[in-house]
């Protein structure tokens, strides 16, 4: 006997009637939803289309320039990499050597001063303040021995100062005893002392300050 | 629903078709319209629900075609997808454009008369019953919705219906579980 299933069986019926809603979607498929298009406007977009396709010829020989164009891409974009990346090369050292009034200069201080502002704690940032003002005197020495670096030389020294005071009053804090302020007041005398014929009596006593002052931070020997 | 099987004749046919349209051959992209028009247009009318503005993007439609189909790459019976993925397209920038929103009503779609007189019993019933379930497909969530009207208003294949949806075959196959458990939680009543 067969025995037919409770009206509440849920699972067969709702497979079955999902059998039933997929065949009545796929019927849909042959019932004419809104019509074909309209057998004019069938007509003239075909011959619109073959109008247009005249040009095919044409669009035909297209691809062959494309491969060439595509195989002459890798050429082009290595060989425009390279030079970017030596124009790079090339203005980064510019930039690296530029002094005050040069156009670069202001790119060399911003990266500079990125560079101060991405220190961790206050030695590091002592350590490239002291970088800096050996950058100041190195540029001091450069605009002396230039013809048109008179008018800058005295904002640089002023500078220099500004960045030593601050790099090792830090240092003074951090690390009193660091062999770094003996060696960087000698390497800045190094540097600067020579140039002091080169200046005009107000630079020089700028700067005979500046090493009186550095000089007071070595120990007595 | 068309049937994902291996190459056979007419795939073969429609290949050499593509390909000869591919070299600017008029007559093999005429045999092709001819072929996909009805296709692409109720795709588009589906989707607007206005048959001057479908002829307006169908004719586009093919346009575009035309002018990029030495760009299309024979990848099987996809040429189908890649005319209804450019209507797609058309249809969305259209959307887009904000002059115009998306407002089908199934009445418009269904061309069968569901309460004329001349026709047999069985016939309204079923125009009636079919006009229940373009509505319950109006109401599904777009991707849902779109999902179905491919897959079973066009007929087209699930490779073919995740290419034009920019998804993957098993992505459109949960969608459309979904959809069709959706449909039928809401056409219970006439499928119980």
């Amino acid at each position: 006997m067969v025995r037919s299933r409770p009206r509440w069986w849920p699972f067969a019926t709702a497979q079955s009637s999902q059998a039933r809603l997929l065949d009545r979607l796929t019927e849909l498929q042959s019932v004419p939803l809104g019509g074909g298009p309209d057998p004019e406007f069938r007509a003239r977009l075909r011959e619109g289309l073959m109008s247009a396709s005249l040009e095919a010829p044409e669009r035909a020989a297209r691809p062959s320039r494309r491969r060439h164009r595509a195989a002459r891409v890798p050429w082009l974009s290595q060989l425009v990499t390279a030079g970017l990346a030596l124009s790079m090369m090339a203005s980064a050292f510019v930039t690296y050597q530029a002094v005050p009034g040069d156009t670069l200069y202001p790119l060399k201080r911003a990266a500079e001063s990125t560079l101060l502002r991405l220190s961790a704690d206050d030695a590091e940032l002592a350590q490239r303040e002291l970088i800096s003002a050996r950058t100041r005197a190195e540029e001091v020495a450069a605009l002396l021995g230039s013809p048109g670096g008179g008018p800058h030389v005295g904002a640089t020294l002023q500078e220099m100062e500004e960045t030593t005071r601050s790099a090792l009053s830090k240092l003074a804090r951090v690390a009193p005893r660091s062999k770094d302020i003996d060696t960087f007041a000698k390497d800045q005398r190094e540097v600067v002392e020579p140039f002091l014929p080169q200046m005009d009596r107000a630079q020089q006593d700028q700067t005979n300050g500046y090493l009186d002052y550095i000089d007071g931070l070595v120990p007595p020997r | 629903m068309r049937e994902e099987a291996p190459a056979d004749h007419h795939t073969d046919e429609l290949r050499t078709l593509v390909l000869r349209a591919k070299t600017g051959d008029s007559d093999a992209f005429g045999t092709l319209y001819d072929r996909y028009l009805d296709l692409v247009y109720r795709y588009i009318y589906y989707r607007v629900g206005s048959h001057p503005l479908a002829e307006d993007l169908t004719s586009e439609t093919f346009l575009r075609a035309l002018r990029r189909i030495s760009d299309f790459t024979w990848q099987g019976r996809d040429f189908g997808a890649w005319l209804v993925t450019i209507a797609r397209n058309l249809v969305t920038d259209h959307f887009k454009s904000g002059r115009y929103r998306l407002e089908v009503t199934t009445g418009e779609v269904l061309d069968v008369p569901v309460d004329g007189a001349s026709i047999p019993e069985n016939a309204v019933v079923t125009a009636i019953i079919n006009d229940r379930v373009l509505r319950a497909v109006r109401d599904l969530n777009p991707e849902q919705q779109e999902c179905v009207v491919l897959r079973f208003l066009h007929g087209l294949s699930l490779a073919e219906t995740a290419l034009i949806m920019g998804k993957k075959s098993g992505a459109i196959k949960a969608l459309q579980f979904r959809a069709v458990k959706a449909l039928a939680r809401a056409l219970k009543p006439d499928f119980d």
